[in-house]
């Protein structure tokens, strides 16, 4: 009987996915959903075909180290994975159904830290990692220490691989774990106004910080009862910033291997914690150094995660930000580039961008004032107007800026004839929307 | 004052000081944003104009809990002289006799002022929108709520709710108005797009500060914070 629930269930999935393409609709929910409702188990089905199981869950960066851990096993190997983002339930069943095998390698799954409990409750990780723990969403998943315990109470029997510099993560008591770090490098800060968390989990003092590398990810000592950094097997170091990214080495400690200058081409220092992630998994997993450098250097982010393309003869340049840190550092990212730019930001407070706002006056919006060349700001999404006001009441001088329905009128912004860049800022439900309208925009002016 | 702001900063509070010091920058008032910390010396208080109470998670509250119930004399003080207060979710269940929690344990409060918090059922969460019982103009109050207390007492309510669900979600009042005291479960960056809070709040603690006139307080370009404000309303009232 439960077999033929499941067959039936991955059988209207596939309808489902087939009318969704034919219409030229995404499938990468909505299949998995009808067959979740017919068959709930499913999940466990996916189990069973799958040699080798991987989960990836945190706050943020989930779907950059997914795609980067894919792109260096890929190959020889049958992978299953939901690398556009996709990762609650419904996206892991979709998945499996728009890539129907009897049996893959390894599947590596993305997991929303609300999905968890479903997920692994069928899905048996043999390897779970875990990126980090910031605000995210309040409204849905509660406080901070919550996510924590959330993530760490579902790693179950896998090899944890924890973010040694985040405090809360770090503190995971398991036994079978290994920890990555970046270490210290130009972009590292002495101090830190958005700070996520402040206090020891063990003691509850408050902790010291030598440097911090993004938000409360850094090193860390609890003078009180001693907690710190535990020491890391996989530690990035040796960073060096280069015209399109970072230079550095990746060194696996208890094996003392060293893979050296290894060119990565994305901006941003929480992007750094990504790659490390992925490289420690490829590393447990026994793909060689050299093929770990090789692709390394020729990865190229597809997601919405800082992504470019041209417009115009403009770059364009689209970054999802749905938190403080996010903002932050995608801010900071772009106060890197001194060409002559327009920003556009897009709020939406959808379900899936979270209902609360208030995560913006988090953010810091004075590093608007280090960025050099802003020639126009636009504001658009449903809450447009918040957006605006927030960067009114940064150090930053609110003077050019325009309102814009994003869906209507997103080829106004690319109109002005000074730049050279246009930087896209959207939150989640505007994401796949803008790069939709960008894409054609793109083909009509080529 | 900024009240340990390393604890209780909840999503957002920021936004209340920002504008809070934006405003007075704006008007050429000189204002000093200090933040009382763990271990602060508690005379510093005595000089405070406005004292901000933010929200934190339990575990966090419960780390300046202790801390806070040693200026429990002195803040109470401050209250009846008028001070400027603004507390908000975690902070302004910290003005009351108590928090039970959903196990029905009590957990005490500062007990400055007389009223309850209870856990009860299920959070109450979204946009909200309240006609406040202040004189001020316009009447509407905009913003968010996230908690899982419910609030009982008989003190001028911050306002009426006209959208969400404020202090209990049943009598339909939110807050509380107590002297120069604010408590709101609007939690966050309430200031920014409810101008004329911030700047009753301004007036109140310059008038205590220097027995100033509201005639002299100089009105500020709002256009873009009840741009804000106005939308909050279509979309949600």
């Amino acid at each position: 009987m439960q077999k033929i629930r499941l067959y039936v269930a991955i059988l209207l999935g596939i309808l489902v996915k087939f009318t969704l393409k034919l219409f030229g609709k995404d499938a990468t929910s909505a299949p998995g959903k009808i067959a979740i409702k017919i068959c709930p188990s499913i999940i466990k089905e996916i189990d069973k075909r799958s040699k080798l199981k991987i989960l990836i869950s945190g706050t943020n960066g989930k779907t950059t180290t997914n795609n980067i851990i894919n792109w260096l096993i890929a190959g020889d190997k049958v992978v299953l994975s939901n690398l556009k983002g996709s990762n609650m339930a419904n996206g892991i069943v979709s998945a499996f159904i728009n890539n129907l095998r009897s049996s893959y390698d390894i599947v590596c799954f993305e997991v929303d830290e609300g999905s968890l409990p479903v997920v692994t409750r069928y899905l048996k990780p043999d390897i779970f990692v875990t990126t980090n723990v910031f605000r995210d969403q309040l409204d849905r998943y509660g406080e901070l220490d919550r996510v924590k315990e959330l993530i760490l109470s579902h790693i179950g029997q896998a090899l944890a691989i924890i973010n040694a510099d985040d405090p809360n993560l770090a503190s995971f008591s398991g036994e079978k774990k290994v920890f990555y770090s970046v270490d210290e490098n130009l972009l590292s800060r002495k101090t830190n106004v958005t700070l996520d968390s402040r206090f020891c989990p063990l003691c509850n003092a408050k902790l010291e910080y030598l440097f911090y590398n993004v938000g409360h990810l850094g090193k860390y000592e609890c003078l009180m009862c001693g907690y710190k950094n535990p020491e890391s097997r996989f530690v990035i170091t040796n960073i060096r910033e280069d015209s399109a990214g970072f230079v550095f080495d990746f060194v696996d400690r208890e094996r003392d291997i060293h893979i050296e200058n290894i060119k990565w081409k994305m901006g941003g220092v929480y992007n750094l914690y990504n790659v490390c992630a992925a490289i420690s998994v490829a590393m447990l997993i026994g793909v060689e150094e050299k093929r770990i450098k090789e692709r390394i250097e020729t990865f190229e982010n597809k997601l919405g995660r800082l992504e470019k393309k041209e417009v115009d003869s403009k770059k364009v340049i689209i970054s999802l930000v749905k938190n403080p840190i996010g903002m932050s550092e995608t801010l900071s990212v772009i106060s890197n580039d001194p060409d002559p730019k327009a920003i556009v930001f897009i709020l939406n407070d959808n379900a899936a961008d979270g209902k609360d706002i208030s995560w913006i006056w988090d953010a810091d919006f004075d590093i608007l004032c280090r960025i050099e060349n802003i020639k126009a700001l636009y504001f658009g999404g449903k809450r447009k107007e918040d957006m605006a006001l927030r960067v009114k009441y940064s150090e930053y001088m609110l003077a050019n800026f325009e309102f814009i329905d994003y869906k209507e009128e997103l080829d106004k912004v690319f109109e002005q004839n000074d730049i050279q860049k246009v930087y896209i800022l959207p939150t989640y439900t505007a994401l796949f929307e803008v790069k939709k309208i960008v894409d054609s925009l793109s083909k009509r002016m080529g | 004052m900024n009240m340990f702001p390393e604890v209780l900063n909840l999503y957002g509070d920021r936004g209340n000081i920002i504008c809070l010091q934006k405003r007075c920058a704006w008007r050429g008032i000189k204002a000093n944003v200090f933040e009382y910390t763990l271990g602060a010396d508690q005379e510093i208080l005595k000089n405070a104009d406005i004292i901000l109470l933010g929200g934190a998670s339990d575990r966090e509250q419960s780390i300046v809990y202790s801390h806070l119930l040693k200026l429990k004399e002195l803040i109470k003080s401050l209250i009846e002289d008028g001070l400027v207060v603004l507390a908000i979710c975690g902070g302004y269940q910290l003005l009351g006799e108590a928090y039970i929690d959903a196990s029905g344990r009590a957990i005490k409060g500062l007990h400055l002022l007389d009223f309850v918090t209870k856990a009860e059922g299920k959070r109450l969460i979204g946009n909200i929108i309240i006609e406040t019982t202040l004189e001020v103009f316009p009447k509407t109050v905009v913003g968010y709520e996230n908690h899982g207390g419910r609030t009982y007492h008989d003190y001028q309510p911050f306002g009426k709710v006209l959208k969400g669900y404020g202090n209990n979600g049943k009598d339909g009042f939110e807050g509380l108005i107590y002297k120069n005291v604010i408590g709101t479960y609007l939690h966050g960056p309430l200031l920014p797009k409810n101008p004329h809070i911030a700047d009753f709040m301004l007036k109140k603690a310059l008038e205590r500060k220097y027995a100033f006139r509201a005639l002299e307080f100089q009105e500020l370009d709002d256009t873009l914070e009840y741009i804000a404000h106005n939308r909050v309303k279509e979309l949600y009232m």
